[in-house]
């Protein structure tokens, strides 16, 4: 547990998370005896950081889709991949799941499929000919193969490969030519192998060597790797391989010219959604079930809308010259046919296309909070919740986490009875001693959402009573999602959580102690360049956190 | 090895799939003969373990068969009743107790009752709550001292795929090798068919063609893990422990690819090449149905073709998304247990739902002959969850079957009650069910020296 979290927690147990009040059995005994000065959550006591020491290395799986997107930027998008080895995101996120987790025996076995299929389609197709620069003389010729070798592997282990390497695969390439009978299957064998290679499979970053005892900077090909993984989800370009060839990625100058680059390509949105829908709890959506009774729109076209107009709005401020807080509190959005059918809007974009529309001035719905793909996401399948959409807002856009419930208590609730809203309902967590802490926590956020089914359409009814929206955020109080809108986007805790998820992300870790004293730094900086999306990136990869590991071993 | 002396198919057409009327067969020594003598270690059927795991616990009331003993002396409980036609092979251990930490719902019941261990949280406060196993699953235990030779060392299923995909190992898995180290389900049928049997798989009587690149596969994997060796220096302890796991799974497919280079054809009398099952998605109760039975003929298959000798299937996941949308199509199993108020009959009819089809599954392997008798009677089969009453994740009263009678280890047929003993009692009676000869189970809170002498033999 980090700083960070030690203090967080502590205010919310003060603030009577769990009760004290017939504390149930076997509930973890938390050890924290430390007296804090503040029961505010979101500023906690003001303690002296320890200085910034970057983390210990880390071997890092590519992720499934990173595996994908690698191929087929380096071979094209006509190559199948088949099966991998799934991810298992920890604490929020993939990057940090396939950093600890070890590969599987069937994962391996699907790496070694995979690698023979994309070998056999990469070099039986006519694309072939770009890959080599040599016509094979007979079917067994070694110079050929080694040149072949010797150009596609730095492309993929996104470095320069070692003689001793382009020699262990030529000869494998040349086994293969012999047994075969042909230069090109033999020189599959070559290629499948460079893809089972965990040089491939898994990006290390132990930095430079000769660099340093305490910490190590990175060498310039580990730089672009963590550059193309974090803003492509996918491996470096041409282009970024040459600039660590030569040295422009040495300077904070040379890195900014090239993220610059990297966000005008498309590819950036690509890589910075696999951030966005782990961020956001998005990919639940794709096979979330909803009544079909209530609810017979719901379908698997409509539930990728939903995710799709939250990244259009992310993407449109990360882009823009404004503060990216607005994301959870502007009025502008985009919508295709079917959302805003769903909104009830009086636009509807022909066919597959989305349209920017600015929402009712007088309507609660804003932000990405006033999308679907969070108000659908985190509802049952007939009926909102007020609970997980309270715990989304407070434990993962502020970062300010919630005990579980203990074990052994009964958590039902009883059924609605007529005139009674889900909010009556919930109003026993909100008066039992042994739910009261916690809830307290969640549900008062949540209730803001109210005026949002479990499929994200308005209403203004529950169940036949009037809607009560009114809840707090934090002892701030509002009367409706509007209000609660506005005040999630200027609590001080949404940009410092936002900086620490990117950060996790981007280094497939959660932040230790030692680096606690870089995420304030990087936020605080954000706060006075006024919330500039790219600010925080070029900050960001620039930064020791990113450049740098620990040295020692 | 072209001429078989016995037609299996025809022989076993009558068997298959009449659960009611099993024929008892004799034992074929012919038949045994024709596959070359199934069973290499000469010490006839080997044993087979596997594990039926669902998420989200029992109504405990209606779980527990209401009088113990054996045989005629205890009767099913209303939510083991679709066990009727394998009763004689089935030992309910109730009332135990799952004594390692409760440190959070669904999480320590998972860790608890697989591997007798604490659960490992991961969880740095605001990131989210994460963990992992401490300790392998018993069917990796089980695995280690039992895969033999076979083409698989264990074989690994689920049904339903909605699982707790973002809080660590512990709810998205369910075998575990340790900390961080798993064996993923597979949850497609077509999938699993061609892992088992697709290529590189003969049938008994089968000649194979060898493939020429069987030798150049190995010769590749043999560059890797040379190419690896430089890598594995610089790696810090952790991550070389990683690569390490690697590194042993490429060695073991090598094995494997070794032994497709002699293609040896597959041993049993009910052994064949199943026809290949169709994808059939979860979204409705008949689907649920069709992938939970195409897994489990895929078990049975793969168990008379003797490919693997352990497997698990993870028919639900703990806490997950699953539906069982004949019961609620509005509220989902694990959000059932927490809401629905009083007997909680849907929560029952769940569980009904999940032991119909486990009922399917132990009837198809005891309708499958094998030496002088069926494939159950030579099977370890652990039946549970991960939570006892999935409305107070309570660990008590723990449900716990097993299925089998571990070729003559299991007396079988009989319901014991120990009330509030450790539930690592039953796990290390499972091994010694499979003649593995271990004298302790479990760690901390979990561990135990002595299984249920009263359920064994």
């Amino acid at each position: 547990m980090n700083h960070h979290t030690t203090i967080v927690l502590l205010a919310a147990l003060l603030a009577g998370c769990p009760p004290s009040g017939g504390s149930p059995p076997e509930m973890p005994q938390n050890n924290v005896v430390v007296q804090p000065t503040t029961n505010n959550a979101t500023s906690p006591p003001d303690i002296e950081l320890p200085p910034f020491a970057p983390a210990a290395p880390k071997m890092r799986r590519l992720a499934r889709v990173e595996y994908e997107n690698s191929i087929h930027d380096i071979f094209g998008d006509y190559v199948t991949i088949g099966d991998l080895e799934p991810d298992t995101p920890v604490n929020g996120f993939t990057s940090i799941g396939n950093a600890q987790i070890s590969t599987s025996r069937s994962g391996v076995e699907k790496y070694e499929t995979a690698a023979l299929s994309i070998a056999a389609q990469v070099l039986r197709s006519p694309a072939r000919i770009n890959l080599i620069d040599c016509v094979p003389q007979d079917f067994i010729d070694g110079p050929c193969a080694t040149s072949f070798i010797a150009s596609i592997g730095p492309r993929l282990f996104r470095r320069p490969l070692t003689e001793v390497e382009v020699q262990t695969y030529t000869t494998v390439a040349m086994a293969g030519m012999r047994d075969l009978g042909d230069f090109w299957l033999g020189l599959e064998m070559g290629l499948a192998g460079l893809l089972q290679s965990p040089h491939f499979l898994y990006r290390t970053e132990w930095g430079d060597l000769t660099a340093g005892t305490e910490k190590r900077r990175l060498t310039s090909y580990e730089v672009a790797s963590r550059l193309s993984y974090f803003m492509w989800a996918s491996t470096p370009d041409q282009l970024l391989l040459a600039a660590a060839a030569d040295g422009s990625l040495d300077t904070d100058e040379g890195i900014r010219t090239q993220v610059e680059r990297m966000l005008r390509n498309p590819r950036s949105i690509r890589g910075l959604r696999t951030m966005w829908d782990e961020f956001l709890q998005m990919r639940p959506l794709a096979t979330k079930v909803k009544d079909p009774g209530l609810f017979p729109e719901f379908d698997g076209e409509l539930a990728a809308a939903m995710r799709e107009e939250t990244l259009r709005v992310i993407e449109h401020f990360m882009h823009a010259d404004a503060d990216f807080r607005e994301i959870f509190s502007t009025r502008m959005t985009f919508v295709n046919a079917r959302l805003a059918a769903l909104y009830d809007l009086d636009v509807s974009p022909p066919g597959t296309e989305w349209q920017q529309v600015e929402l009712a001035e007088d309507g609660l719905r804003r932000g990405i909070l006033g999308h679907a793909s969070f108000l659908a996401g985190h509802a049952h399948a007939a009926l909102t919740s007020p609970t997980h959409r309270g715990l989304f807002v407070r434990q993962s856009l502020l970062c300010l986490p919630i005990p579980p419930p203990p074990p052994n208590i009964d958590l039902t609730i009883e059924p609605a009875q007529a005139g009674e809203t889900l909010r009556d309902k919930l109003s026993v967590h909100m008066e039992s001693p042994g739910c009261s802490g916690c809830h307290l926590l969640m549900d008062p956020i949540g209730f803001g959402f109210e005026n949002f089914d479990a499929l994200g359409r308005y209403r203004t009814k529950d169940n036949g009573v009037i809607v009560d929206a009114t809840g707090d955020l934090d002892g701030e109080s509002f009367t409706h999602a509007g209000e609660l809108a506005d005040l999630v986007a200027t609590n001080p805790s949404i940009s410092s959580c936002m900086v620490r998820k990117i950060y996790r992300h981007a280094l497939g870790h959660v932040e230790g102690d030692s680096e606690e004293v870089l995420i304030r730094d990087l936020e605080n900086n954000w706060k006075n360049g006024g919330f500039r999306f790219r600010e925080l990136l070029y900050a960001l990869v620039t930064s020791e956190g990113f450049l740098y590991v620990q040295g020692g071993e | 090895m072209a001429i078989r002396p016995l037609n299996r198919r025809t022989f076993l057409r009558g068997a298959v799939g009449a659960a009611a009327a099993t024929v008892a067969l004799p034992t074929l020594e012919i038949m045994l003969d024709s596959n070359g003598l199934a069973y290499a270690d000469g010490h006839g059927v080997p044993k087979r373990f596997g594990i039926f795991f669902w998420g989200n616990g029992v109504v405990n009331s209606a779980w527990n068969p209401s009088s113990t003993g054996s045989g005629s002396a205890w009767s099913l409980s209303p939510e083991l009743a679709p066990l009727q036609n394998v009763k004689s092979h089935l030992t309910v251990v109730s009332g135990s107790r799952v004594r390692t930490a409760n440190l959070r719902g669904h999480h320590a019941g998972v860790a608890g009752i697989l591997s007798g261990a604490n659960v490992l949280p991961q969880d740095p406060g605001d990131a989210g709550y994460a963990s992992t196993f401490t300790a392998p699953s018993i069917d990796q235990i089980v695995a280690q001292a039992k895969a033999g030779n076979t083409a698989f060392r264990s074989l690994e299923v689920g049904v339903d795929e909605r699982v707790s995909e973002v809080e660590g190992t512990t709810l998205r898995y369910l075998s575990h090798n340790g900390p961080d180290s798993v064996n993923p389900q597979e949850y497609n049928p077509a999938a699993v068919f061609s892992r088992l049997f697709g290529a590189g798989f003969v049938e008994p009587g089968e000649m194979a063609i060898v493939d020429p690149r069987l030798r150049l596969r190995r010769n590749i994997l043999d560059a890797v893990r040379t190419d690896a060796r430089e890598l594995k220096k610089r790696l810090g302890s952790t991550d070389r422990a990683r690569l390490d796991e690697h590194l042993e799974a490429i060695g073991e497919l090598q094995t494997r690819i070794e032994q497709l280079e002699s293609a040896p054809p597959a041993t049993g009398i009910a052994c064949e090449r199943p026809t290949e099952p169709e994808f059939a998605p979860t979204t409705t109760a008949a689907g649920q149905r069709a992938r939970s039975r195409a897994m489990s003929d895929l078990i049975v298959m793969a168990t008379a073709c003797d490919v693997t000798r352990v497997w698990s299937n993870l028919f639900n996941g703990s806490v997950s998304g699953t539906y069982y949308w004949d019961v609620d199509p509005q509220m989902s199993f694990h959000q059932l247990t927490h809401d629905e108020p009083g007997d909680q009959p849907k929560v029952h009819q769940c569980v009904v739902f999940v032991m119909e089809e486990l009922a399917y599954l132990l009837e198809q392997l005891k309708a499958t002959p094998e030496g002088a008798g069926n494939l159950l009677d030579s099977m370890v089969i652990l039946g549970t969850s991960d939570v006892s009453s999935g409305r107070e994740h309570s660990l008590f009263d723990y449900p716990i079957l097993i299925a089998g009678k571990g070729g003559g280890a299991l007396k079988g047929d009989m319901h014991h009650r120990i009330f509030n003993q450790n539930s690592s009692h039953s796990l290390l009676s499972c091994l010694h069910a499979m003649d593995i000869p271990a004298t302790e189970f479990g760690a901390g809170g979990g561990y135990v020296d002595s299984p249920l002498s009263e359920i064994l033999t």
